[in-house]
């Protein structure tokens, strides 16, 4: 039997990511061999250099470890210091932190969808050659986006690096005033999300299915987002201060990002697909309808 | 018809908050890249082209030797070389480091040190290679942005006022939330652009816009202290995305 030629794959820096990323893939015959994930973002230390700050200073910090997803490094951290603090924040104030992260779902996911994902779906280099041919697409993605950069700016301040979310609650409630006008933006948003739906049911995904462990947070009568415990499609069930009892963050020779891994177990996969398969249920009954009909 | 003008967009060490304030303009980036050739922002298009580029935005600090090469090979493909946010003006909140024993902080967060390599500083852009403009803010803000392009495409100098926080507040009629609460507010030193935010949430701000010209830091120091901040916190909250103009401010 002769040896299957083999052929590397090497990108040296990922285009349209978040952060900066290099590829390398091996590749004998029809198998891949290796696949290598370098990411040489630089590191900055947060954990270290935390050490020693004033508790109420954290979310503020935490923030800037990532422009694109401030909200969520703001609330895992404050949330972790009202934990250590025995405070539960709770009703609206709750509620007005899930319209935050809300936000910056609706323009994050905006971006990732439009401008980063779709060009290589649909052959561009970017989202701006993409908006040469498809101009409409590409403006209501845009109009999405913005909508949900100034639901983070009504409730969080800004959009990047929101300054108003506190251990404890907030600076400063929204008022009525300011946050009637989003009403009809988002109504707007909804049938922009719905198209979107539509339009990116159609792209073509590559018939590749992997058994993963799916990982998500969940919270009884709602959709993952913001709390709850965690929870696999293997059984696994634990509140968050358990996390360091099951999970293990490796550190590998090509990468300064840390590998975690459950530690029985192995590789998961966490994030939107994860938790579409382990809360399809919560979705509101539009979102459920929209997905049966993409055939998710 | 005339060559557009080409950008530019490099990262360095930093949170990519700055570049995304680009993308961030919704209403203005489409017709921006009529303007301009976007010849290299890995962040939107894999499309790249060579350079040298009329005018390059640089985002985030140095802390590599690498990166040290990097910068310097930036600088010689840019005709003009404008800085945005305060990692790549400041060093950035990462910093902190400057005043730490590097391999301690390596080995507390990473399980094999021999891995990691870096320096054992955070310095901005400015330390490593003439800077022709340095836009401020952690993170800048996106008009302001709009402002520097629009200007270097018309070979003006940026209109970006140099005065304090406390000029927006008033401009805004944001009530004082030093006088008027006894909230602790770096707004009196801090350079203008964020539009006061801070203050207009009820909050104090903290500085993440760097140093204005000129800050009467000890007169606000006197003052932080009045209010009841001990020494430590009074370091700390200098001491936090704009870690050296601060410094050197207070040393002054």
């Amino acid at each position: 039997m002769s040896t299957p030629k083999t052929k590397t794959i090497h990108t040296k820096a990922l285009a349209r990511v978040e952060g900066e990323g290099a590829m390398y893939v091996r590749i004998a015959g029809r198998e891949v061999e290796e696949v290598k994930l370098n990411i040489y973002e630089p590191p900055r230390f947060f954990e270290a250099f935390l050490r020693g700050r004033g508790f109420t200073e954290v979310p503020d910090i935490t923030a800037r470890i990532c422009g694109i997803c401030p909200v969520a490094y703001q609330m895992s951290s404050v949330t972790a210091m009202e934990m250590a603090c025995g405070v539960e924040v709770g009703g609206q104030l709750q509620a007005l932190r899930r319209l935050l992260y809300c936000g910056e779902w609706i323009e994050s996911h905006a971006l990732h969808v439009f401008m980063l994902h779709a060009p290589d779906f649909l052959g561009y280099p970017s989202a701006i050659e993409l908006a040469r041919d498809a101009p409409d697409v590409v403006a209501s993605a845009l109009e999405m986006k913005k909508i949900g950069n100034e639901l983070m700016t009504v409730v969080g301040g800004r959009e990047v690096h929101p300054i108003n979310v506190k251990v404890g609650g907030w600076y400063r409630a929204p008022r009525k005033g300011e946050l009637a006008p989003l009403v009809p933006k988002l109504e707007r948003a909804r049938e922009i999300a719905l198209e979107a739906v539509r339009i990116t049911s159609g792209f073509d995904f590559p018939d590749y299915e992997q058994d993963y462990e799916l990982v998500a947070l969940d919270h009884p009568g709602e959709y993952p987002i913001d709390r709850g415990r965690v929870v696999s499609n293997r059984g696994l069930d634990i509140p968050v201060t358990e996390y360091d009892d099951h999970f293990v963050e490796e550190h590998v020779e090509w990468s300064n990002a840390l590998h975690s891994r459950i530690i029985e177990r192995g590789s998961y996969l966490c994030g939107p697909l994860a938790r579409f398969a382990l809360a399809a249920d919560r979705l509101s009954p539009i979102a459920r309808d929209a997905a049966r009909e993409a055939g998710l | 018809m005339a060559r557009k003008p080409t950008l530019a967009v490099w990262k360095f060490a930093s949170c990519d908050g700055c570049q995304l304030s680009l993308l961030d303009c919704e209403d203005e980036i489409l017709s921006l890249a009529g303007e301009v050739d976007i010849a290299y922002f890995l962040e939107a298009t894999r499309a790249t082209a060579e350079g040298p580029y009329d005018l390059s935005l640089v985002e985030g600090s140095v802390t590599t030797h690498h990166d040290m090469e990097r910068i310097r090979e930036v600088r010689k493909v840019s005709k003009a070389l404008v800085t945005i946010g305060a990692c790549a003006t400041a060093g950035g909140v990462q910093a902190l480091k400057n005043f730490a024993d590097v391999d301690e902080y390596i080995s507390a967060v990473y399980a094999t040190p021999d891995y990691i390599s870096t320096l054992d500083s955070s310095t901005p852009i400015s330390a490593h290679v003439p800077v022709d403009f340095e836009l401020n803010g952690c993170p800048i803000n996106k008009r302001q942005l709009l402002e520097v392009i629009t200007a270097f495409l018309h070979g003006r100098r940026p209109e970006i006022p140099t005065s304090s926080v406390c000029m927006e507040c008033k401009r805004r009629g944001t009530v004082c939330v030093m006088v008027a609460h006894g909230t602790p507010c770096l707004g009196p030193v801090t350079h203008a652009g964020c539009g006061a935010l801070c203050p207009s949430y009820n909050r104090g701000c903290y500085g993440c816009f760097g140093p204005m010209e000129t800050p009467n830091i000890a007169a606000l120091t006197n003052q932080l202290g009045e209010l009841g901040m001990g020494e430590k916190a009074v370091d700390r909250v200098f001491r936090t995305f704009n870690v050296r103009p601060f410094e050197e401010a207070r040393t002054r």
